[in-house]
C-alpha cells in the first residue's frame, strides 16, 4: 500500500512524517503547479471548489508515482468540504483509476469506524506509537505555523532579497526530518534566529494587511499566486488568520475544540453573522473587525470561484468595512485567474492603503472601500 | 387591525414553508403579506444589490426584501438551518439574514427566527415563540398558532404527496375539503411522455426563474413529474445507497430521485434544474451525471439557470431534448416490432 493525500501548503511535512512514522509507505504528490491545477481542473466538475480540483491533480501526479491509497478528511457539512472525498472518488473511478481512499471523518458517534480505519492504514500499531506519532505531528504543525508567521512579518524586511526564503526553505528541511517534538522544537528556534538576522527594520511606507478567507486558498501559495509573497514585496507586512492548525481543529477533532477558540473571533463578528456558515465563512467576517480593531491597514478575503460561505463573507464585508473604515480586497480565483490581473489588482490595494496612512486616513480614518471583481475570471 | 405589517419575501425557504408560516402569523391575528411572484424587476434589482457571485434564488431573494421594504412594517428572513435532522440547507441559507441587512438597501427590522430541526422538539417553536413576543402577542397564543401552523404543514405535505396540484393542496390545508378522489388530475392517461424534472423547490415554482419551464413542457406535450411527487421514503432509501450521506437536504432529495428513477425507470427522461453557481448542485449534478452514464438509457439533461437565461435558448433545448426522446422512443418501438 502506496498512501498519498492532497497537498494544502505546507502540510505534507507532518503528515508525512506522522504516517511514516507508523511504517507507512508515503508518496507525496509533486508540489503544487501548473500542470496539477490543469489536471484537476481538466476532470472536476467546472463549478466545483478550486481546492477541490488541485486535490484531484495532486491524485492524479501521485499515482504516476506508484501511489494507490488516498488519506483524505472528510465532514458533515455545511460546505462542501465533507462531500470532496465522495465526488472525487467517483471521478477517478470513472477515468478507471482504482485508488483506493480512506476519508477519516469527525467521528459521527462510531468511533469504532474511525478506528477500522486507522487500522487499515497503519496496521496493528500500538496506541502509544500512533499517540506519539500524532504528537510529532502536532509539533510540527504548531511550528510551521510560528516560523510562517514570522516569515510573513519579515520578508518585507529582508536586507538581502531572497534571504527569509532561504531560510525558510532550509527551515522546511529540518523540520522534515525532525523525529521527536524536542528536536522540531531545537529546529523551529533556529530557523526564527536566522530568520531574525536577515531582517532589518520595517521599510518607509510599511502598510499591514490582514488575510482572510477560504483555509486552502489560504495556506496553498500556488492557489493563490503567492499572494501573501506579493504582498510582501510591495513592502506589506501580512498577517494570516487561518493556519493549518485551524484546520487540524476544525477537521479532524470534534467540534468543541474548534468553537473554544473561535470564540473571540465569534464576538467580534457577531454584529456582522451571528451564526456559523461553514467553511470559514464566520472567521472571514470575525477576523476582518478583529484586523481593524487591531489597527490593521486593510484587509484581503481569499476564495475560490463559487465557495459557499465566502460569498456570505463577501456579501457582509462592504458593511463591516464601511462601519470600520478598514479597506477590503476580495480575490476570486480558481484555475483562469492571471498573474498579471492580480499583481495590479494588488498593487492598487497597497497604493490606495498607503496614500491612505499618509492623509492620515489610516485604521480606524473611517470610509472604507471594497474591491471586490473577480480576478481573471468573467461569467460564461 | 393597525398592528404591525409583516412581509415575507417570496424565494427560497418561502416554497417550502409558506403554509407554516402565514398559518403561523394568521394564528397570532397579525397581518403577513408575502411579496408578488417574481417579475422582471424584482429580479433585476436583486442582481443588481447582490454580490455577483450568489447565485440566482439568493439574488431574486433579495429583490423579493427590496420589493417588500417599503411598503411593510417589518420583513420575515427566518434563518433555515437545518429542516431535518443532521440535513443542512445551504451555508447561504444560514447567512441569509445578515446578507440581506448588508446588501439590500434600507430596510424594516427584520424578524429571523432560527429554524433549525437537528433535535426532536426543535427550538424553532421557541424561536416562533420570541418572534411572537415581538410582535407583541402572548406565549399561550403563539404555542398555539404555531401548533395550528404546523398541523396545517403536515397537511399540505400529506396532500401533495398524494399527487395534488399545489393549489389545491394549499385549499386543503386551510381546512377545506378536497374533492373526490377520481377528480385527481390522471398521469399520462394518453401515453404522453413523461419527464422528470428535479431541483430545489425555489426554482422549480418559481416559473419566472425558470422561465416557464413546466409549462412549456406541457406544450410539448410532455408531462412534467417534479421531485416532490416521488415515492419519499424511496427516493429517500435511493439517496442513503450512496457510500455517504449527502448532508444537503435539497441535494439529497435531487439526488434520490434521480437514483430512483434511474433504477426503476417510469419517465423518459430527467431534467435536473439548477442555478449558476449553486455550490452544493455543482457536485450533485456531476455525480448524478456520471451514475446517468453508467447506468446508460435515460437521458438526462442539465439545466442552469442564471440571470442571462433566456427563453429561446431554454425553448431551443427543451425541443431538442424531447425529440432526442421521441426517436429514442421510436426506435426502440421498431426495434421491438422488428
Ligand atoms: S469552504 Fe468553499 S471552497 Fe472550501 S470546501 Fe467549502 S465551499 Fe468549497
Ligand atoms: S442551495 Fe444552491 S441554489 Fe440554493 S441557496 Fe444554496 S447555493 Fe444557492
Amino acid at each position: 500500500m502506496k498512501v498519498t493525500f492532497p497537498h494544502m501548503g505546507t502540510l505534507y511535512i507532518p503528515v508525512r512524517a506522522m504516517l511514516s512514522s507508523l511504517g507507512v509507505d508515503v508518496v507525496v504528490p509533486p508540489p503544487v503547479d501548473g500542470r496539477a491545477v490543469a489536471l484537476g481542473a481538466k476532470h472536476a466538475p467546472e463549478l466545483a471548489c478550486f481546492p477541490l480540483k488541485v486535490n484531484l491533480g495532486n491524485y492524479l501526479l501521485a499515482r504516476e508515482l506508484g501511489a494507490d491509497t488516498i488519506l483524505m478528511a472528510g465532514g458533515t457539512g455545511p460546505c462542501r468540504f465533507g462531500y470532496y472525498a465522495q465526488v472525487q472518488r467517483e471521478i477517478l473511478r470513472d477515468l478507471g483509476l482504482g485508488y483506493e481512499m480512506i476519508v477519516l471523518e469527525p467521528p459521527q458517534g462510531h468511533l469504532r469506524e474511525l478506528r477500522d480505519k486507522l487500522r487499515r492504514l497503519v496496521g496493528r500499531r500500538s496506541l502509544a506509537d500512533v499517540l506519539r506519532a500524532i504528537r510529532l505531528a502536532w509539533s510540527m504543525f504548531k511550528a510551521l505555523d510560528e516560523v510562517d508567521r514570522e516569515v510573513l512579518k519579515l520578508r518585507c524586511r529582508e536586507l538581502k532579497r531572497g534571504a527569509v526564503d532561504r531560510v525558510r526553505a532550509r527551515w522546511l528541511e529540518w523540520v522534515g526530518r525532525a523525529r521527536t517534538p524536542a528536536e522540531v522544537k531545537r529546529a523551529r528556534d533556529r530557523a526564527l534566529r536566522a530568520l531574525a538576522r536577515v531582517a532589518g527594520p520595517p521599510p518607509r511606507g510599511l502598510v499591514r494587511v490582514g488575510l482572510v478567507g477560504e483555509i486552502f486558498m489560504v495556506l496553498e501559495p500556488a492557489a493563490n499566486l503567492g499572494v501573501a509573497e506579493r504582498l510582501n514585496r510591495l513592502g506589506a507586512e501580512v498577517d494570516q488568520s487561518v493556519w493549518l492548525s485551524d484546520w487540524i481543529r476544525s477537521h479532524v477533532l470534534p467540534n468543541p475544540f474548534r468553537f473554544k477558540r473561535l470564540d473571540p473571533v465569534r464576538r467580534a463578528a457577531r454584529p456582522y453573522l451571528s451564526h456559523f456558515v461553514g467553511g470559514e465563512g464566520l472567521e472571514s467576517v470575525g477576523n476582518t473587525v478583529r484586523y481593524a480593531q487591531r489597527g490593521y491597514d486593510g484587509v484581503i478575503q481569499i476564495m475560490p470561484f463559487t465557495c459557499m460561505p465566502e460569498i456570505v463573507a463577501q456579501s457582509i464585508l462592504p458593511r463591516v468595512s464601511a462601519d470600520h473604515g478598514i479597506p477590503v480586497l476580495t480575490l476570486i480565483m480558481d484555475e483562469h485567474s492571471a498573474e498579471a490581473g492580480l499583481q495590479t489588482r494588488l498593487e492598487a490595494f497597497v497604493d490606495l492603503l498607503r496614500r491612505r496612512r499618509e492623509k492620515g486616513l489610516g485604521p480606524k480614518g473611517g470610509g472604507g472601500g471594497v474591491d471586490s471583481k473577480s480576478t481573471g475570471r468573467r461569467r460564461r | 387591525m393597525g398592528g404591525p405589517r409583516v412581509g415575507i419575501p417570496r424565494g427560497l425557504g418561502f416554497f417550502e414553508y409558506h403554509v407554516l408560516w402565514q398559518g403561523f402569523f394568521e394564528g397570532l391575528g397579525v397581518e403577513a403579506v408575502a411579496s408578488p411572484p417574481t417579475n422582471r424587476d424584482i429580479l433585476d434589482r436583486g442582481v443588481r444589490a447582490a454580490v455577483e457571485e450568489a447565485c440566482l434564488p439568493v439574488k431574486v431573494y433579495f429583490g423579493h426584501v427590496m420589493e417588500l421594504a417599503p411598503r411593510v412594517d417589518l420583513l420575515f428572513v427566518p434563518r433555515l438551518v437545518r429542516m431535518e435532522r443532521r440535513l443542512y440547507t445551504c451555508p447561504k441559507f444560514l447567512g441569509l439574514p445578515e446578507m440581506v441587512k448588508s446588501c439590500a438597501g434600507r430596510l424594516p427590522p427584520l424578524l429571523c427566527p432560527v429554524f433549525d430541526e437537528n433535535r426532536r422538539g426543535s427550538k424553532a417553536a421557541a424561536a416562533f415563540a420570541q418572534v411572537a413576543s415581538r410582535l407583541g402577542v402572548g406565549l399561550a397564543r403563539a404555542r398555539r398558532a404555531w401548533r395550528q401552523a404546523r398541523a396545517r404543514q403536515a397537511r399540505y405535505r400529506a396532500v401533495l404527496a398524494q399527487g395534488w396540484p399545489r393549489d389545491q393542496a394549499l385549499a386543503a390545508a386551510r381546512g377545506g375539503a378536497l374533492p373526490q378522489a377520481s377528480l385527481r388530475p390522471k398521469r399520462s392517461p394518453d401515453g404522453r411522455l413523461k419527464v422528470a424534472v428535479l431541483g430545489h423547490s425555489y426554482l422549480l415554482y418559481d416559473p419566472h426563474l425558470n422561465l416557464g419551464l413546466l409549462a412549456r413542457l406541457e406544450r410539448l406535450g410532455v408531462e412534467p413529474i417534479t421531485g416532490d411527487v416521488l415515492p419519499e421514503e424511496r427516493v429517500l432509501q435511493a439517496a442513503d445507497s450512496l457510500p455517504k450521506r449527502i448532508f444537503w437536504s435539497f441535494a439529497r432529495r435531487t439526488m434520490g430521485g434521480g437514483l430512483y428513477l434511474l433504477e426503476r425507470g417510469g419517465v423518459d427522461g430527467i431534467i435536473h434544474l439548477v442555478s449558476f453557481g449553486c455550490g452544493s448542485d455543482a457536485l450533485i449534478t456531476d455525480l448524478l451525471e456520471r451514475f446517468a452514464r453508467r447506468r446508460g438509457r435515460l437521458p438526462f439533461m442539465l439545466l442552469t439557470l442564471d440571470e442571462h437565461s433566456g427563453e429561446a435558448g431554454l425553448q431551443t433545448r427543451l425541443e431538442a431534448f424531447v425529440d432526442m426522446i421521441r426517436r429514442r422512443r421510436a426506435e426502440r418501438a421498431a426495434g421491438w416490432a422488428g
